[in-house]
C-alpha cells in the first residue's frame, strides 16, 4: 500500500541527483538528437483485499527522427565593388545547421539572369565565378575560404555554422555601374555521405529515423543572392585643333601656321582612372607634313604644355625628359603622364584632364 | 489422494498468486491536422511514428481490472523523459488526484504545492521542473472496470 502523501509545502533544495535530473531537462538550442529513443515506462501499484500487489508496469517507445532545418545567409551589408579586370573578387554565404542531427550539403551556385540583389538590378556576368567552402566551421577554426577548396559541406554539426565564399574575375570590359548577382543554394544531404545522399521526406533512412523538412517552405532547398558592382572609370577622349595664326590670316592649317591642339580626357564614370598615359604622336595632322612643338611657354604661364587636370594647371616641360613632371617628349611622341611622374596621374572621377600645347606647321618655303 | 489434492491446491494457488488483476496499456500519439467531412481542418490523434523536437506527445495509459475482485489504492506513476517537458494542465485522469514530482520520483504533492528554492530564493514550481506525474484513485477500480489516464509532453 502506497504510504499516504499529506499536504506537503516542498521546499525543495536541489540534492545532487535531482540536479542532475533538472539539468538534463534544459532545452538544448537544437532539440534532442535525431535517433535518440525516448523511453516510457508506466508503473501502476494497487491493493486487493488490502494486500499489496506486485506492481505492473508497461513501457512505450519512439525514435527522436531528424528535422531538416538550416539558413543560407548573404553576409555584409552592400555589394561588393569590383574594378574591371579584377580578379578573386568575393563576398560570403552562412550556412547554418539548424536541424538536431549533423547534415552534409550540396551548394550550387548559378549567375543570375536579371533579377534584384539587394537593392540593385542583376544587368552583367562576371568572366568567372566560383565557390568554396570553408576547410572549419565557425565553431572550428572558421578559416577563410580558398579558391577551389571544399566544394560541399561535410557533416556540418548540428548548430553549426560554416562559410561558403563565392569568388568573382570581372572581364576588362565592364562598365561601370553594372551589376552582376549570383544566386547560391543550399541543399541537406545524408551526413558523411559527401552530400551525395539525398535526403527523402517521410521515408525511413537509418536505424528508424526520418526526415521532416523544416526550412523555411519546408522544402530542403536555402538560397540568397548577393553580387558585385563594377567600380569603374568611364573615359573618353577627344582632340581638336584651332589655327591661332599664319602669316596669310586665313585661318587655314597652312604651312607656318601655328595650331594649338587642345585634348580633353573626360571622367563621367563613378571611380577615379589612375596612372593615365596620354600619348600624341604630333606628326599625325597631314601625316607628311612636320610639325615643330612651341616651347616658348610664354602663352602657358611657363609651362611647355598646358596640363589642367579638373581645372588646375600642373607644371609640363617637355624639354627635360624624366624630370619628375611626366611630360616628355620622345621623337614626335608628346606623352603626358609619363613613368617618370612619381603616383602616376589620376583623372578623378566626373573630372576633366585638359591637354593643349602649339605647333608651328613647317613650312618649307618660308615668305620672307 | 490427500497428499495430491493438496498439492492441487497448492499450484492453483501459485497461479492466482501470479495472475494480475489490472491489464496496463500505453499509447503514445500526437496531434494531426486533417481536413474533417465538413471541409474544415480538425486535429486527430495519430500513433507519433515521426516525431521531430518541438511537437508534443500525448500519453495515455489505460488500465483495466481483468479479476473478479475489486483493486484498492490504485496508483499510476509515469516519469517524464528526460528529453520532454510536461505541457501545463495536460494531466487527466477522472477520478484521480493528480500529483507531480521534481525530484526524480522520491516525492509526490499536489501542483500547486510544489516550489523550487534555488540559491536561497523559492519559487513555484513549473512544467519543466517536473519530473514525473502521478494518478491516485480516488475509487477502488471494480471488477471489469477500466480507466484511464493521460498527459502531454513537448519534445525538446
Amino acid at each position: 500500500m502506497k504510504p499516504k502523501l499529506g499536504k506537503i509545502g516542498l521546499i525543495f533544495r536541489l540534492g545532487a541527483m535531482a540536479g542532475v535530473l533538472l539539468f538534463g531537462q534544459q532545452a538544448m538550442a537544437i532539440g534532442t538528437a535525431a535517433g535518440t529513443t525516448i523511453d516510457n515506462t508506466v508503473t501502476v501499484d494497487y491493493d486487493v483485499n488490502n494486500i499489496d500487489q506486485t506492481d505492473l508496469t508497461d513501457s512505450v517507445s519512439f525514435v527522436v527522427d531528424r528535422r531538416v532545418d538550416f539558413d543560407l545567409v548573404a553576409q555584409g551589408a552592400a555589394l561588393v565593388n569590383v574594378t574591371p579586370g579584377e580578379t578573386d573578387a568575393f563576398f560570403d554565404f552562412l550556412l547554418t545547421n539548424d536541424s538536431n542531427s549533423a547534415l552534409d550539403f550540396f551548394i550550387d551556385l548559378n549567375e543570375l539572369v536579371g533579377g534584384a540583389v539587394r537593392a540593385s538590378t542583376d544587368d552583367a556576368n562576371m568572366q568567372t565565378v566560383d565557390f568554396a567552402v570553408s576547410a572549419s566551421p565557425v565553431s572550428g577554426t572558421d578559416d577563410d575560404p580558398v579558391r577551389l577548396g571544399p566544394q560541399f559541406v561535410d557533416s556540418l554539426a548540428a548548430d553549426d555554422s560554416i562559410r561558403i565564399r563565392v569568388f568573382g574575375d570581372a572581364a576588362l570590359a565592364m562598365l561601370d555601374g553594372q551589376v552582376a548577382g549570383v544566386q547560391l543554394d543550399a541543399i541537406a544531404r545524408e551526413p558523411g555521405s559527401g552530400a551525395a545522399t539525398v535526403l527523402t521526406e517521410d521515408a525511413n533512412t537509418d536505424a528508424g529515423v526520418e526526415n521532416v523538412f523544416a526550412d523555411a517552405d519546408n522544402d530542403n532547398l536555402e538560397s540568397d543572392v548577393d553580387g558585385w558592382v563594377v567600380q569603374s572609370a568611364d573615359l573618353a577622349v577627344t582632340k581638336a585643333y584651332a589655327v591661332i595664326a599664319n602669316d596669310l590670316g586665313s585661318g587655314l592649317p597652312i604651312p607656318g601656321a601655328t595650331v594649338e591642339y587642345t585634348i580633353s580626357v573626360v571622367n563621367s564614370g563613378g571611380t577615379d582612372a589612375d596612372d593615365v598615359v596620354l600619348d600624341d604622336v604630333l606628326a599625325e595632322l597631314g601625316g607628311a607634313v612636320a610639325l615643330e612643338l612651341n616651347v616658348a611657354g610664354a602663352v602657358y604661364n611657363g609651362s611647355d604644355v598646358a596640363v589642367y587636370n579638373d581645372g588646375t594647371q600642373v607644371a609640363c616641360d617637355v624639354e627635360i625628359n624624366a624630370d619628375g613632371d611626366g611630360c616628355d617628349l620622345v621623337g614626335t611622341t608628346l606623352s603626358v603622364g609619363a613613368a617618370d611622374l612619381v603616383g602616376g596621374l589620376t583623372v578623378a572621377a566626373g573630372t576633366t584632364l585638359t591637354v593643349q600645347y602649339q605647333v608651328t606647321i613647317a613650312d618649307p618655303d618660308p615668305t620672307p | 489422494m490427500r497428499i495430491l489434492t493438496g498439492l492441487m491446491l497448492t499450484a492453483l494457488s501459485f497461479v492466482a498468486a501470479a495472475q494480475a488483476h489490472l491489464d496496463v496499456q500505453t499509447l503514445v500519439q500526437k496531434e494531426q491536422a486533417y481536413i474533417n467531412e465538413q471541409g474544415e481542418t480538425d486535429r486527430r490523434l495519430v500513433t507519433a511514428d515521426i516525431v521531430v523536437p518541438g511537437e508534443t506527445v500525448f500519453y495515455t495509459i489505460t488500465f483495466t481490472n481483468v479479476s473478479d475482485e475489486s483493486a484498492e489504492n490504485v496508483v499510476i506513476t509515469n516519469p517524464i523523459a528526460e528529453d520532454l517537458v510536461y505541457v501545463e494542465g495536460s494531466a487527466f485522469g477522472p477520478g484521480t488526484d493528480m500529483q507531480f514530482s521534481i525530484d526524480g520520483g522520491a516525492s509526490f504533492a499536489n501542483r500547486d504545492e510544489l516550489t523550487i528554492t534555488e540559491e536561497g530564493v523559492t519559487r513555484p514550481a513549473v512544467a519543466r521542473d517536473f519530473t514525473h506525474v502521478r494518478w491516485v484513485m480516488q475509487n477502488t477500480l471494480e471488477a471489469g472496470a477500466q480507466a484511464t489516464a493521460r498527459f502531454a509532453a513537448v519534445l525538446e
